[in-house]
């Protein structure tokens, strides 16, 4: 009989043909976000199944354990066993498929976590579906197992992974607790949790907690507790921190969690895994965490099947893996474990253990980081030099350059190479040193024209006349009204009403500086403030800003005042709000050429001035406003809530006029491309 | 479909009980299995029969001074004999029914010579037919050849199947214009004597695949939990752009494969419609059969996906057009020597080359050591008076291309300069010759063109395109099967979806590239430029399925015809496919690893083997492998030239253009790099390769020239055998 084939399982088939996963290129994130092709830091060299180590292929292997000697444990899980094999995966040295413990033999079950303790040299087994934990020698006989806790919660108790610290401490993930890892002493006994995760702030759970309040206990006790996700995997570093992360958190992925329970990447805001908001993909979902003997975390993405390999300031440095039907792919991935220069993957479904080794450039990486760390930068220098030449979008090497420049007392370079990986915090650092060097070099160029300038300006101000206004006021040119606006943003207003000093050009030339000064404040402002700049420069946004804002709350204003019965007309309103403007233009210059001179630290003078620049501008609004439109101060703030409301109106409009253009751009676009084909046709 | 149901049910029982009363004798006793069910057959009682006694039972039918070919009509099975050491190839695994774990629709298609598959008019589903238990055969005596007839009743369908002998092949064939289908249903794919050369559990051999630079699967290797292996000849159709990019970027740029158990060998080699075949292997162990087996399906009509809505799968559509292919052909070459290795394999594929296609040794008299490819500019959006746009800036120019070229320290460099161009800077079709005014215009141009010690390539790929120069987008680019014109796009690296942000380019249809050939050789001629770079353009084929429909095959003729019309200017391509060797008189980006599919064991450099001494070539570029010391120790290995890629810009100017995987383009080792290696090449450059050796720790290449090189313990020596 023909055999049926839906089209559906025909992509099926095919995509186990063709494989469907992802891009074979090897790729970083640069310092925008953005996935960049970039060196591979490791590269596979071997997958190794049961049937090439000579015994029955594996069945769903969950985990793995390497040794310090090398040799590696493999929890073979389907098969019901642990596999111990040689360094280079080629020989199997042993296999446990049951233990010993006072005499009784017993098989094991499903075992899912395997760890080896190098301090009492002992096995740690998560027999998962025989509900114990066991701690034996290699052969198998065991002695301490841990079963049925004792624990509040009545739910089972089905271990799936397991670590033990130097003082024979043991810690347990089991499937069915979101407490944390269970914590055992050496004897067996339960001793609490460890480590829990935080409840996700998510929209839902601040709903419920509202809805909550209003609830009685009887149906909110009833309603869905908000419980934090359990740890999917956990490994513990040489200094007994331990590492745990958790497949669809979104707050808690990777932690590093000390003695005390605390978490110490708490402030961290880096992003694991793969990101891009532009892609409508799965959410990360790390099953396991390794961390290497050089201290770099390790994590593998099940949504991915992917390594991604973080140093200790969780700098991504390097991603392997991916999707595929070949070598250094996977269909899906259970458990990882690193050496030095390796990299072990278990895949499920495929029933192999991948080998990774790392690559020349990884090589090269690793040990200028490891320099680094040790303060070794003439060693690290060179090295990273030559990674900018196998890979120019390798920004930790401009941001280790930059540190190594720094402790050379290199100051303007290390600047260079902070300003090329836009790092504020390594630019400000290079700055400051820059700056001081400068100033005690150039002291003499510095302090006489400074104090020339104070002493010039002494001297202005003694001779200034007294200011005789009421006769001058017929001859002042615009720039004077400024001046003479921003010092006295009482009563000024009035005056250029009567003087009728409110042409529509004056306004037009303020709302032109007022865009220059916007540009200015966004694209020259020194490094060590700014954290980035958009990549390619477009000065849409800066209009909209500047002369976009100015005329949509002209209008609004004006709208809502003629309402109001103000007697401003729509050109005095310009003209008065560009005059109130004046303040806020020139804060942003100033502040532009302050960020030049003034590190982060000082960023205190920066705020000042901008607050004083804001309020002054604010002030000077009110008071136009007042004046502008002959109203009292109560109905001047009412009037100005009003305008705020009606520019929210407008924009609004704005956008769905924006939006129903759009469609009918792409429709008329569609119309054409449909009919010129039906042409071609 | 569901009215007919009962009548399809009865005639296919039927069919299988006439199989099934024919082993009954055997078996016992009379068991029907439903195909569908898909039960495992339990422990089979079937006896194994030895060869000889098949063989007895068969009818010679074909003969010359080599080959014989027996045939027994009522299995419709083959046997090929070479004469000399009585060595049997059959056409399918003689002990089928004995496979303990094969359902009975494996074993009915490991039976079957022919297994098509076709689809409905206006559907997109597709069925499998297998000339076992779906057909009628009666076969035609000729003087010179067998004619089969598969007769499909139930599908309207009928396809006539030649067999004959050549000195060392047996040549099986279709045409299609004898092929006769209903008119509703349509042939998709077929595949002829597919188990041709099945390998048993008890067999000891390996299959060669031409994948990347070539790869072995060896016999019963145990993989059984990898993917079956199937890739197109000349890679996928990509005016099917896909949604999401595959994840293994190798291809099959020779459609050949072959079946070697010990001292006898069977090259396979799809003679002609080798544009539209894939190459598909599996292991014993894989999909419940224990045979192993590897055979060419030709794609007759081509598929393609798309989304509809915000539907998660996608719709497939058929051609409906009528066969485009005209022929169908394979010959299986028979080989038979002591310590048979790829190497023969390699060299009957060269010879069918020379015989069929006038391939011929190169000129090695100018052959460099040391290929680089500079990427001279690329379209990038930059601000122009605050507004962003696309403009075209230098990564390279050609005065910092001289410096790069100048500091390298080699003597004799071959250069392929891409995005050279005025047009192909802004990513247009270039069919004149007009260096780009921003990497420093003619005069630029020509001081770099006559600068000793460099034999320039200006490239000229014109395969995707931008509106422009002539060539527009709407009337002049490729129409897909699902009917919207193919817009290449760009890949985001980690999710391997289209990238949103970069530029969708045009693929140019077939049809125009003779004329664009030919404008390219006449401005070349004008220019006094006699040497040019194809790129990747030999590498891709594709059909347009708009209104003046074009297949891969015309795509074929189109560029062989063209190259043929040039022969005095010397052709450099990127890893071209067979049918474009040839005319190439130089080779780059030669991959030194295959695609690493799970099911390979190892890799050899078999597409080396066929052009080394032959064709100058270089490897993958040097500089891109995270590797690059290791990649170029296998580099000269595998006997290939150094390939450099190198731009002068940093990481700034290429971020967000099509440049942007250059990232390694700052590379300054060249010089250290053919020191440590210009001896090896120089020794080895103009003689084939005659073996390949793989160590545990290492492998080996033999040359004709008596010298073999070793890579060991990252170290290469040189061992001479005079």
């Amino acid at each position: 009989m023909s055999v049926k084939i839906p089209a559906v399982i025909c992509i099926i088939l095919t995509m186990l043909l063709f494989p469907p996963a992802v891009y074979a290129q090897s790729y970083n994130y640069d310092i925008w976000g953005d996935a960049v092709p970039s060196q591979a830091g490791y590269t596979a060299v071997e997958s190794v199944s049961g049937n090439s180590l000579g015994i029955s292929d594996f069945s769903s292997p969950s985990d793995l354990f390497r040794t310090s000697d090398g040799d590696l444990f493999i929890a073979d899980s389907g098969n019901n066993r642990i596999i111990k094999t040689d360094e280079s995966l080629s020989e199997v040295l042993a296999v446990i498929d049951k233990i010993s413990f006072s005499g009784n033999i017993s098989a094991l079950s499903n075992p899912k976590g395997i760890y080896f303790s190098p301090y009492d040299s002992r096995l740690y087994i998560a027999d998962t579906d025989n509900s114990r934990v066991i701690r034996c020698s290699e052969n198998g006989i065991a002695d301490l197992i841990i079963e049925n806790p004792d624990t509040d919660e009545n739910t089972g108790f089905f271990p799936e992974k397991v670590i033990a610290d130097k003082s024979g401490c043991i810690y347990v993930i089991t499937g069915n607790t979101s407490n944390g890892a269970m914590m055992f002493d050496e004897n067996g006994s339960f001793t609490g949790y460890y480590g829990a995760n935080r409840t996700e702030p998510t929209l839902k759970v601040i709903k419920n907690y509202f809805y909550n309040l209003f609830r009685t206990y009887s149906i909110s006790s009833s309603n869905i507790r908000n419980v934090p996700s359990a740890f999917t995997g956990f490994d513990i570093d040489n200094e007994e921190f331990i590492f745990t992360c958790t497949e669809g958190s979104a707050t808690d992925v990777i932690k590093k969690i000390n003695s005390a329970g605390d978490n110490l990447f708490y402030y961290n805001k880096n992003r694991f895994g793969d990101h891009t908001e532009y892609y409508d993909a799965d959410d990360l979902a790390i099953v396991d965490i390794d961390i290497s003997e050089g201290g770099y975390i390790n994590c593998l993405d099940r949504t991915s099947c992917r390594i991604f390999q973080y140093d200790e300031k969780l700098r991504l440095v390097s991603v392997s893996g991916g999707k595929s039907e070949a070598l250094g792919g996977f269909r899906n991935v259970s458990a990882l474990e690193s050496s030095d220069d390796f990299l072990y993957v278990a895949d499920p479904d495929k029933n192999t253990i991948t080998v990774f080794k790392i690559s020349e450039f990884g090589k090269t990486v690793h040990t200028a980081l490891e320099a680094g760390s040790t303060g070794d930068y003439e060693k690290a220098l060179p090295l990273w030099s030559d990674t900018l030449k196998y890979d120019c979008n390798y920004y930790i090497a401009c941001e280790e350059i930059s540190a190594a420049m720094f402790y050379k007392g290199d100051y303007h370079s290390a600047m260079q190479y902070a300003k090329q990986c836009f790092s504020s915090k390594l630019y400000n650092r290079a700055f400051e040193r820059y700056r001081a060097e400068f100033i005690t070099g150039h002291s003499s160029a510095i302090y006489i024209p400074m104090l020339m300038l104070i002493l010039l300006s002494a001297y202005a101000l003694k001779i200034r006349k007294p200011e005789k206004i009421s006769y001058q006021m017929n001859e002042m040119n615009y720039f004077q009204w400024c001046i003479y606006a921003v010092k006295h943003p009482f009563e000024s207003f009035s005056d250029i009403i009567w003087k009728k000093k409110t042409s529509f050009r004056f306004t037009a030339a303020v709302i032109i500086l007022l865009f220059i000064s916007e540009i200015f404040s966004e694209r020259l402002y020194g490094i060590q403030f700014h954290f980035e700049y958009s990549r390619t420069f477009s000065i849409i946004p800066y209009i909209f800003r500047s002369a976009g804002l100015f005329f949509i709350w002209t209008t609004a204003n004006w709208s809502v005042c003629c309402l109001l019965d103000g007697k401003g007309t729509f050109r005095n309103i310009c003209a008065v709000s560009a005059y109130s403007l004046m303040p806020y233009i020139i804060h942003n210059f100033i502040n532009v050429i302050l960020s030049h001179i003034l590190t982060y630290d000082e960023k205190f003078f920066l705020t000042v001035i901008s607050a004083a620049g804001i309020a002054w501008s604010a002030i000077m609004m009110i008071s136009a406003l007042k004046s502008v439109h002959q109203y009292t101060l109560k109905k001047t703030v009412c009037s100005l809530i009003l305008t705020f409301t009606a520019m929210i109106v407008i924009m609004m409009l704005i956008i769905l006029m924006l939006t129903a253009a759009d469609r009918i751009c792409s429709f008329v676009y569609s119309l054409i491309t449909e009919t010129i084909y039906r042409i071609k046709t | 479909m569901k009215k007919c149901y009962p009548k399809l049910k009865l005639i296919i029982i039927t069919v299988i009980l006439i199989v099934f009363i024919s082993f009954s004798y055997v078996n016992g006793e009379t068991e029907i299995h439903d195909e569908t069910d898909s039960i495992y057959t339990p422990v089979s009682d079937v006896i194994p029969r030895s060869e000889q006694d098949t063989l007895r039972q068969m009818k010679k039918i074909l003969a010359n001074d080599n080959l014989e070919l027996y045939l027994k009509q009522d299995e419709d099975l083959f046997a090929l004999v070479n004469k000399k050491n009585k060595f049997i190839w059959w056409s399918a695994p003689i002990n089928t029914d004995c496979d303990p774990t094969a359902t009975d629709s494996i074993k009915s298609g490991l039976k079957s010579s022919l297994v098509i598959s076709y689809h409905k008019k206006k559907e997109s589903v597709s069925e499998n037919l297998k000339s076992v238990v779906n057909a009628d055969i009666s076969y035609d005596f000729g003087k010179d050849c067998l004619t089969a007839l598969y007769d499909f009743k139930s599908k309207g369908i009928k396809i006539p199947v030649k067999y004959s002998l050549g000195a060392d092949f047996l040549e099986v064939s279709v045409s299609a214009d004898e092929i006769c289908e209903s008119d509703d249903n349509f042939i998709n794919d077929l595949s002829i004597i597919n188990s041709f050369g099945a390998g048993s559990q008890e067999e000891k051999g390996c299959f060669i695949i031409p994948d990347g630079c070539g790869a072995v699967i060896n016999f019963n290797n145990g993989k059984t939990d990898s993917a079956e292996y199937s890739s197109m000849v000349y890679g996928n159709d990509i005016s099917c752009v896909p949604e999401k990019i595959s994840s293994v970027n190798s291809q099959i740029n020779l459609p050949v494969y072959a079946v070697i158990k010990g001292s006898n060998a069977i090259t396979a080699i799809a003679h002609r419609g080798d544009e539209n075949v894939s190459v598909n292997a599996a292991v014993s162990g894989q999909s419940k059969s224990q045979y192993n087996k590897c055979f060419f399906r030709f794609i007759l009509r081509e598929s393609d996906s798309y989304y509809i809505g915000n539907e998660k799968n996608p719709v497939t559509v058929f051609e409906n057009s009528d066969i485009s292919e005209k022929n169908i052909s394979v010959r299986y070459y028979v080989l038979e020597k002591e310590n048979l290795s790829p190497c023969d394999v390699a060299e009957c594929y060269r010879n069918y080359l020379s015989s069929e296609y006038g391939f011929e040794k190169k000129d090695f008299s100018s052959a460099s050591d040391v290929y680089i490819d500079i990427y001279g500019g690329t379209m990038k959006k930059k601000s122009f008076a605050g507004i962003p746009l696309y403009q075209p800036v230098s990564v390279t120019s050609f005065q910092q291309a001289a410096d790069i070229l100048n500091s390298t320290g080699a003597e004799n460099i071959t250069v392929s300069y891409k995005n050279w161009s005025e047009n192909s800077v802004r990513g247009k079709i270039e069919d004149s010759f007009l260096p780009a005014d921003i990497l420093g215009g003619n005069s630029g141009f020509q001081n770099l063109y006559e600068n000793s010690g460099i034999s320039l390539f200006p490239e000229f790929e014109n395969i995707t395109y931008s509106t422009g120069n002539g060539y527009y987008g709407f009337s002049d680019s490729v129409i897909r099967i699902s009917g919207a014109f193919s817009r290449i796009s760009g890949y985001d690296y980690a999710y391997g979806l289209k990238d949103k942000f970069r530029r969708n380019l045009f693929l140019i249809s077939p049809d125009r590239l003779p004329e664009i050939y030919q404008d390219i050789f006449s401005a070349c001629q004008s220019a006094g430029i006699n040497k040019i770079s194809l790129g990747k353009s030999l590498s891709v084929l594709y059909g347009n399925y708009g209104r003046n429909s074009v297949s891969r095959g015309d795509m074929k003729n189109y560029i062989t015809d063209s190259l043929k019309k040039c022969s005095d200017i010397y052709i450099l391509a990127e890893y071209p496919n067979a049918y474009a060797l040839p005319y190439t008189d130089y080779i780059t980006d030669v991959p030194l690893s295959s695609g690493q599919y799970d099911i390979f064991d190892y890799d050899i450099p078999f597409y080396q083997m066929i052009i080394h001494g032959f064709i100058p070539y270089s490897s993958e570029p040097v500089n891109f492998s995270p590797n690059p010391q290791y990649q170029l120790l296998k580099s000269v290995v595998y006997g290939s030239a150094l390939q450099y890629d190198l731009i002068h810009e940093n990481s700034d100017t290429i971020k967000d253009t099509e440049a942007d995987i250059y990232f390694s383009g700052g590379y300054d080792m060249i010089a250290q790099d053919y020191e440590k290696t210009a001896f090896f090449i120089n020794s080895t450059k103009s003689s084939a390769i005659c073996d390949f050796k793989i160590f545990a720790d290492g492998f080996q290449t033999d040359f004709s020239n008596g010298f073999s090189l070793v890579l060991k313990n990252d170290e290469i020596n040189i061992i001479s055998a005079k």
